[in-house]
């Protein structure tokens, strides 16, 4: 699939990117490089292959690693607040981005 | 007694420097952080702290003189700014080279952070598996680096691209461009790298360093700024192979905090390197070395220079190691860029099997 100019400006415009046209025609070209890269990825035969979680597991069995249900973090909410731009009661203050 | 100045000793030599009480880490940590302020033209570095530098080499100084000093201690490295470096300790900021990060005060160190560092346990929330002596290596600066390490030349941070020192005209490659730039022009001994797809090994193939990109797991990527987890790696970045692996040695090895950290045994890299194998000898230090070479990495479009360069060394290992080049890759385009993921290999088949 090629993505066309129209759909790069949409996800320009969701990704709040403002492109001038050049850009978006840039852009475009870039995309659809990658495009053609995955492309090239889908036509390998992976049937039987299962998916991996952890590339050790290609070579060597690895078994995904729980830990107990404790808690092991202390609260540090103030040192982790500390370089946000705005706080108001321990929250995080953001720009709406919702209208 | 050596009279090499500072900046032109490795790890190695500064650490045997250290070690014979030739100079101290103060007098070290000093004399690079001068360098450091001299070349910023090359756009490498984003932040130091002389004072919280100092403070780090006074602690290594002492720690050498109470006999708790490891190999490592009191040298100097500066770190990717990929990597979380606690502000309190090292009072420099944490940004992946992004201004939406710019000034992010770091409330933790990454664990090779603090593996090189003065160890884990330090600040809070460190439950278990805590290290308490880390390697004592002294931090002198954040280095640039693509933006969230995406880039290949380093010319996508947002704080300025990075120049390469040997041709200011050309770039570092990215996207540990600040690291292998600076190690390059001599700024710091090492430093840290990480790699997704090839962003500690070819930058430090265009500044002419030696970088490594270990198997993953090997580090943990806890308190690394993430590009692509399943592919992310933190390596060391330094003069010579002997040096990276002293650095390896001490940043690699199993982590809680990292849910893909390898359950191995701590190795020690160095110490292997220097290990003569079963059945070599002096002339042929890697024989019995099986190396594997996928041919089709090496198309007719590579240039000549890369080509003269990679054969080279080649050459070179077969002389040591009685190595050939023989390979096959199964997928039916696995020379395409180098993020290109392949199905589960299996590497006898996959991958060239050359015993010697």
């Amino acid at each position: 699939m090629a993505l066309t100019p129209d759909d790069v400006s949409r996800i320009a415009h969701l990704a709040r990117l403002q492109l001038s046209a050049p850009e978006q025609a840039k852009m475009l070209v870039q995309l659809n490089g990658f495009f053609s890269i995955v492309e090239q990825m889908g036509a390998v035969d992976t049937s039987g292959v299962e998916p991996l979680y952890t590339p050790l597991s290609a070579v060597q069995t690895v078994e995904l690693r729980l830990r107990e249900d404790v808690v092991t973090e202390t609260d540090q909410r103030e040192r982790n607040q500390a370089s946000a731009p705005a706080v108001e009661a321990g929250l995080f203050l953001v720009p709406r981005v919702i209208e | 007694m050596s009279t090499l100045p500072i900046e032109h000793r490795g790890v190695t030599e500064l650490a045997q420097g250290l070690a014979a009480g030739e100079f101290s880490s103060v007098e070290v940590t000093t004399a690079l952080l001068a360098r450091l302020q001299q070349h910023q033209d090359l756009g490498a570095v984003l932040a130091t702290n002389a004072e919280a530098s100092l403070a780090q080499a006074r602690a290594a100084d002492q720690r050498r003189a109470n006999g708790t000093a490891t190999v490592l201690t009191g040298v100097p490295l500066a770190h990717k700014d990929i990597f979380a470096t606690d502000f309190s300790t090292s009072g420099m900021a944490t940004t992946a080279g992004s201004k939406m990060l710019a000034g992010y005060r770091s409330p933790f160190d990454a664990t090779v952070v603090a593996r090189l560092g003065h160890g884990e346990g330090h600040g809070e929330g460190h439950g278990e598996n805590t290290n308490a002596q880390g390697a004592g290596m002294v931090t002198l600066a954040k280095l640039n680096c693509d933006e969230f390490a995406m880039g290949s030349a380093n010319e996508n941070s947002a704080f300025g691209a990075v120049k390469n020192p040997w041709d200011l005209a050309r770039v570092p490659g990215g996207s540990s461009g600040g690291s292998a730039a600076a190690v390059a022009a001599r700024l710091i001994p090492a430093a840290t790298g990480t790699d997704t797809g090839g962003s500690i090994r070819q930058p430090a193939s265009f500044c002419g360093v030696t970088g490594i990109k270990p198997t993953y797991g090997v580090c943990s990527r806890y308190g690394m700024v993430a590009f692509a987890s399943s592919l992310d790696q933190a390596g060391p970045m330094a003069r010579s192979a002997a040096d990276c692996a002293l650095l390896l040695t001490a940043m690699s090895g199993f982590d809680v905090r990292d849910a893909t950290s390898a359950e191995r045994p701590a190795q020690d890299f160095h110490a292997q390197m220097l290990t003569v194998r079963a059945g070599a000898s002096a002339a042929r230090p890697l024989q019995g070395l099986r190396v594997g070479l996928p041919k089709e990495f090496f198309p007719a479009a590579l240039s000549n220079d890369v080509h003269g360069a990679v054969h080279a060394a080649l050459a070179e290992l077969e002389n040591l190691a009685r190595a050939w080049l023989t390979s096959a890759c199964r997928a039916p385009n696995c020379a395409s860029p180098s993020t290109t993921s392949l199905p589960r290999p299996k590497p006898a088949q996959t991958w060239a099997a050359l015993t010697v």
